[in-house]
């Protein structure tokens, strides 16, 4: 794979984030915020962008969002014990909804 | 679903002077709301500003039955055994997060975050929380009945008795008691 198929994956990537997280902040003001990780303004500005906007900010070879777990021990807890009980994905969600919203400054 | 949100929007934008018919209907859909998540009567009314004989009539439309008599549960140390003390604190995490939001009111909260916890509830099996646990719950945060002790492990947030004197707390999820999730009644889900 050359750079140039990495690049043209990273804005792919980018693009569909964004819809994703448009549509999701379209359709439900008060939950979207805490499943994108974002405070209520920045979810408010991503639903009201235009489709050439949202173009155009996807036009870049870094990628937008990033890993929502920061913590070390948050993300050895997940990866540790994947598989030792069915519960994995609750425990997921609750460490990701305790994040702090990512704001504007 | 749609054409309720769309009249919740209608009500929602009318004029705040003189609307005493549109209150009528938007705490009337409030409680209809909070019946369908499952909510028992002295919820609706301790949230709504509807009448008893209202809201019970209101529950026998719905559920074609009259509304469970007795007191609410009302026991915290529910809350802390193993299996519910995982579905609450994930509750509870929800709605710390989405109450965070600006002038959201507390029952609005509520309900966003029992909506997100139930999709973690495997397709076709009961809740363990159900939405009255859940409501009492956060009373029961509110009233310092219970508090949150970070995980030394995983760093979640969980919910113990208050003034539990455990030092080195970890969760029942980094360390799951040894028979637990075994109660004898064999789990819905592993047909």
């Amino acid at each position: 794979m050359n750079a140039d198929d990495v690049f043209s994956e990273i804005r792919d990537v980018n693009l569909a984030y964004l819809m994703l997280a448009q549509s999701l902040a379209r359709r439900n003001p008060v939950e979207a915020p805490v499943r994108l990780g974002m405070s209520t303004q920045l979810t408010a500005i991503i639903a009201g962008l235009s489709a050439a906007q949202i173009v155009r900010l996807a036009e870049s070879d870094m990628l937008l969002c990033g890993v929502g777990l920061q913590e070390r021990k948050a993300l050895s807890a997940l990866s540790d014990s994947f598989g030792r009980h069915d519960m994995q994905s609750m425990h997921a969600a609750m460490l990701l909804a305790q994040v702090p919203a990512g704001t504007l400054y | 679903m749609t054409a309720l949100a769309a009249l919740k929007a209608v009500v929602a934008r009318a004029d705040p002077g003189q609307r005493r018919l549109l209150d009528d209907v938007s705490e009337t859909l409030l409680a209809i709301e909070l019946f369908e998540l499952g909510a028992r009567l002295q919820v609706t009314q301790a949230e709504t500003t509807l009448s008893r004989d209202r809201l019970i009539r209101l529950y026998k439309e719905l559920h074609r039955e009259s509304p469970p008599k007795g007191m609410l549960p009302f026991s915290a140390d529910w809350y802390v055994t193993w299996l519910p003390n995982i579905h609450a604190s994930l509750f509870h995490a929800l709605y710390r997060s989405i109450s965070a939001q600006r002038d959201i009111r507390r029952i609005t909260a509520i309900i966003a975050a029992y909506r997100l916890y139930l999709e973690h509830v495997p397709r076709g099996t009961e809740p363990v929380l159900s939405f009255t646990r859940a409501w009492t719950l956060v009373r029961f945060v509110e009233h310092d009945m219970l508090h949150l002790r970070t995980c030394s492990c995983c760093k979640g947030n969980f919910l113990v008795l208050a003034y539990e004197l455990e030092p080195g707390y970890v969760c029942g999820l980094c360390k799951p008691p040894s028979r637990a999730g075994k109660t004898g009644r064999p789990a819905k889900a592993e047909q």
